[in-house]
């Protein structure tokens, strides 16, 4: 399909307006959708942080609990009484006092309890969290703690350190609320007066309801995650996937979320996660999920666990919701300014094209001889100037062409006639004649041809020069002209000889007339210049259809009559017909 | 003519018929050996082998635990496997079930490369009933005691030693219930794996001294490696086997490890035939092509867990070897674990 300039045009600027608009808007909703995604990441690191600040603040201010405890005067009076004093179990039970007044006021302890060193780590006081209220334990169901890594490694401590443990489910029996659950312990030696070490203060810090006052605070679509230092899941959105370890089963965090072990490893201090195909686990994201991890390192205590790891996780789709908006929006604006752009190559394409096809228009009234027609010639731009070009090149073409015309038919005149009389030369005539006597022969009438000759002529020239002898051709042109009808032809063969072609003819008798006629207009002499000249003439007459059917026989005839009127005597006329036959 | 011309192109298609019947076992419908193991026990490479061997697809399903096993072959009666791989106390359960079938041993011949210690197969519990073999033994860890060598001038006697004062609160154990019963009813001098009634009281004796003998009881290998090495714990026993000497020595520790006199605890891990299986031929090619000294090498070399047809260094030759049977009361024991683990004392205990 052939496509004119002004639908290309019109499908170029459409499409350029069109992709322009598409690439804008495109662009323009990717950039906002990762700018929202940066802006989510950094909002979900500051909220990791926020978590990571307000988990070690619980634990430093349990730590100083923990320190408090251990060397309040009513712990010690507990560890300088032997148990055979009978002051020791008033001793202990104020201490019993003071542990409750401690959890009563710190809902997020599960446990507060002063373990001995000696016999296998023997629980001395202890008051556990069991639903809303405080139970202190009774002595026959204290319990020996001494192959717990908290009793050992608390009791080996240097002076003035503090033991946190590593995350874990308590699983020790008769722990009341606290068991089963999520928990952390900090402790801290006590010291008899004397400075004998006799056990250790413990407290049991709620890991899951620190957290649930944490997470409060978080929009609901954020998942929180924490996981030890080695990565094992402690708190995940899938309670299953915690604490694999102490199940015989390790739930890795790296094994979901590939980066974060780089911060298992320390060699980055937090990532930032975009799943965007996240492997079928069970438990875990399915969708396109953005997840932010940071180490967090939990103060400065004694330690298997130097460092938890925070995340924070949120499907993409949620954090891409505003750009939906955005993106309808931006579709809409696309739609509206490629229809506009549609409409303005329309216009611009028809702007640009209907000059140019009134030119077209002009061009092709010029080739058929027309005239121009509208033009636009009054615009200042290029289209302006070619439509000028094209009125200019017009005109002079038309003016060429007005010379050109001129001077052919100056030449076919030219060749048609003879300079000196103006009278049809011998081709005309011979033209002349022939359809004369085409038209003779379908009127069945007859035509003469009169060959005319001036007798003497060569003396005019040879006495009084070829000026004259012009001159004097002129006046017999003339002269013979005016003894002519006007329907009669004229023609000046060459040198002094004339012919005349008389048509529609019933009889002779005009011709004759015409001869004597033209005889008698030589008996006056002519004047050239200052001369007189006297000139006779010789005629032969041919007549059709006598004499011959052609042109050249009829000339020729004539010829020879004017030639026999010649030797007859000169200024006379013959017939060839009545010529007798032997001359 | 035209006869000739239609009874060539009968024969044409005659033939082509009978080339795609010929072809179509193969070709068409390739069969499938469902296998339902453990990591390292089905290798890619192991697999590609048998597969080209036999002219069969492999598909091989991996577990990590005992409860996804059940669970798989629970469903449909095990219908979606053809040979599994479990340890000789769950294989009874699946005997128990009806999950699985008895083998024929005449196709497997590599049956005859195994240790002695394998030899006669009814010598193993759990391996046959009423005189029918269901299960094949693949692979094996002795829970064996690792010491620290400063410590001994001699290697530990045996299990008895985890209950010995000189190493008090320098003993690391495993916290798990029904393996700690174990130990303590084999220390008693009873079956370790059926305690009777009357001796029940004596057995928590025993493992609340054992637990007043420990420094700490270990859930994974790592945490057992990081507390023998930063406690100085003098013994472990190895619940992982040889997999622990492994890391110890790879965390520089100077250790030994030992397994003998009054016999050792083992796990023995088995292959068995689904009772849902497709080909039982084709299964039982499998498990004798597991046994095949180039496979079974494979799986000591890549996993560290002995195999059937080698001995080990750490297998004293004189060993006796307890695997691992069900016990007479696995809730019993690890409810009274937890307590015991609690820190219970005696009188509470006991009550």
């Amino acid at each position: 399909m052939k496509l004119g300039i002004r639908t290309r045009i019109t499908l170029l600027m459409a499409a350029l307006g069109i992709l322009a608009s598409g690439l804008t808007g495109y662009y323009a909703y990717r950039s906002s959708q990762s700018l929202l995604a940066e802006a989510a990441e950094r909002e979900m690191l500051t909220s990791t942080r926020g978590l990571g600040r307000r988990l070690i603040l619980n634990i430093r201010e349990a730590a100083k609990e923990a320190t408090l405890l251990a060397e309040l005067p009513a712990t010690q009076a507990v560890a300088d009484l032997p148990d055979t004093s009978p002051h020791a179990i008033a001793a202990r039970n104020n201490l019993a006092r003071i542990f409750e007044s401690v959890l009563a006021i710190q809902p997020e302890y599960f446990q507060i309890r002063l373990i001995r060193a000696d016999r296998h780590g023997l629980e001395v006081v202890r008051i556990d969290r069991d639903g809303s209220d405080l139970t202190r334990v009774d002595d026959a169901a204290l319990q020996e703690k001494g192959h717990f890594p908290y009793e050992f490694r608390t009791l080996k401590l240097k002076p003035g350190e503090t033991y946190l443990s590593p995350i874990f489910v308590n699983q020790e029996q008769g722990a009341h609320t606290g068991h089963g659950q999520p928990t952390l312990q900090v402790a801290r030696q006590v010291f008899a007066s004397n400075g004998r070490l006799y056990g250790l203060v413990v407290i049991n810090i709620d890991l899951n309801g620190l957290f649930d006052l944490l997470k409060a605070d978080l929009p609901p679509t954020l998942k929180l995650y924490l996981t030890n230092a080695q990565g094992d899941f402690l708190i995940h959105p899938d309670p299953e996937q915690t604490f694999g370890f102490q199940r015989g089963r390790r739930i890795l965090a790296q094994d979901v979320f590939p980066p974060v072990e780089d911060i298992v490893d320390g060699k980055a201090d937090y990532r930032a996660i975009a799943l965007t195909n996240p492997p079928p686990l069970r438990g875990h994201p399915t969708v396109p999920t953005t997840a932010v991890f940071l180490r967090q390192p939990l103060g400065d205590y004694v330690s298997d666990d130097p460092f938890a790891i925070v995340g924070l996780s949120m499907p993409q789709r949620e954090i891409t919701r505003p750009t939906h908006t955005l993106a309808t929006a931006t579709l809409n604006i696309v739609f509206v300014f490629s229809a506009i752009a549609f409409v303005l190559a329309l216009w611009m394409s028809r702007a640009l094209t209907y000059p140019l096809q009134l030119i077209l228009q002009a061009v092709g009234r010029v080739s058929t001889g027309r005239d121009l027609g509208e033009l636009p010639l009054d615009r200042k731009d290029e289209l302006g100037d070619l439509a000028r070009g094209v009125a200019h090149m017009h005109t002079q073409i038309r003016d060429q062409m007005g010379v050109l015309d001129e001077h052919r038919r100056t030449l076919d005149h030219l060749s048609r006639h003879d300079t000196l009389t103006g009278l049809p030369n011998r081709r005309m005539f011979f033209d002349v004649l022939q359809q004369a006597i085409a038209r003779a022969e379908q009127a069945d009438t007859q035509l003469a041809v009169m060959f005319v000759d001036l007798d003497n002529f060569k003396d005019v020239n040879d006495s009084h020069g070829h000026a004259t002898g012009d001159r004097v051709l002129q006046v017999v042109a003339a002269r013979l002209q005016h003894c002519v009808r006007a329907v009669d032809t004229l023609a000046r063969l060459g040198g002094d000889e004339f012919i005349i072609l008389i048509e529609s003819l019933g009889s002779r008798e005009p011709v004759t007339t015409i001869a004597h006629k033209l005889i008698a207009q030589f008996e006056t002499p002519i004047t050239a210049g200052a001369r007189e000249v006297l000139l006779g003439l010789s005629i032969g007459i041919s007549i059709l259809p006598e004499d011959g059917s052609d042109a050249e026989t009829l000339v020729a005839r004539a010829d020879e009559a004017m030639y026999a009127a010649k030797m007859a005597g000169r200024n006379g006329y013959r017939f060839y017909s009545t010529q007798p036959a032997s001359s | 003519m035209l006869c000739l011309r239609i009874s060539r192109c009968a024969l044409l298609i005659w033939i082509a018929l009978a080339v795609y019947l010929g072809m179509s076992p193969s070709a068409l419908a390739m069969e499938t050996l469902r296998v339902l193991a453990w990591p390292g026990y089905a290798d890619a490479d192991l697999v590609k082998i048998f597969e080209q061997r036999h002219g069969v697809h492999v598909d091989v399903t991996l577990v990590d635990n005992d409860d996804v096993l059940r669970e798989k072959m629970a469903a449909d009666q095990g219908a979606h496997f053809d040979v599994i791989a479990a340890n000789t106390a769950e294989m009874v359960h699946y005997i128990d079930s009806g999950l699985i079938q008895p083998i024929d041993t005449q196709n497997i011949p590599n049956l005859r490369k195994q240790l002695p210690r394998f030899r006669p197969l009814s010598a193993i519990p759990g391996i046959t009933r009423a005189g029918r073999v269901y299960v094949i033994p693949y692979t094996y860890s002795e829970m064996g005691l690792i010491y620290d060598r400063r410590r001994f001038k001699t290697a530990p006697s045996g299990y008895a030693d985890l209950w010995n004062p000189r190493y008090a609160g320098q003993v690391l154990l495993f916290d798990g219930g029904t393996h700690n019963f174990s130990l303590a009813t084999l220390a008693l001098g009873l079956d370790p794996f059926h305690i009777p009634p009357g001796a029940r009281q004596q057995v928590l004796k025993k493992l609340l001294a054992l637990r007043r003998n420990a420094l700490a009881f270990y859930k994974l290998p790592e945490e057992a490696t990081q507390l023998f090495r930063e406690q100085s714990a003098a013994l472990l026993f190895a619940n992982y086997g040889s997999q622990q000497v492994k890391q110890l020595r790879d965390a520089g520790a100077d250790i030994g490890y030992v397994v003998r006199r009054n016999g050792v605890l083992a796990w023995l891990d088995c292959w068995a035939v689904s009772h849902g299986a497709r080909n039982k031929a084709l299964a039982e090619a499998w498990i004798d092509y597991t046994l095949e000294p180039a496979v079974s090498h494979a799986l000591s070399a890549r996993q560290g867990l002995a195999n059937t047809l080698e001995t080990t260094g750490a297998t004293h030759a004189s060993g006796r070897v307890i695997w691992l049977q069900p016990v007479e009361d696995d809730a019993w024991r690890n409810r009274l674990w937890q307590r015991i683990l609690s820190g219970e004392r005696e009188s509470r205990l006991l009550q």
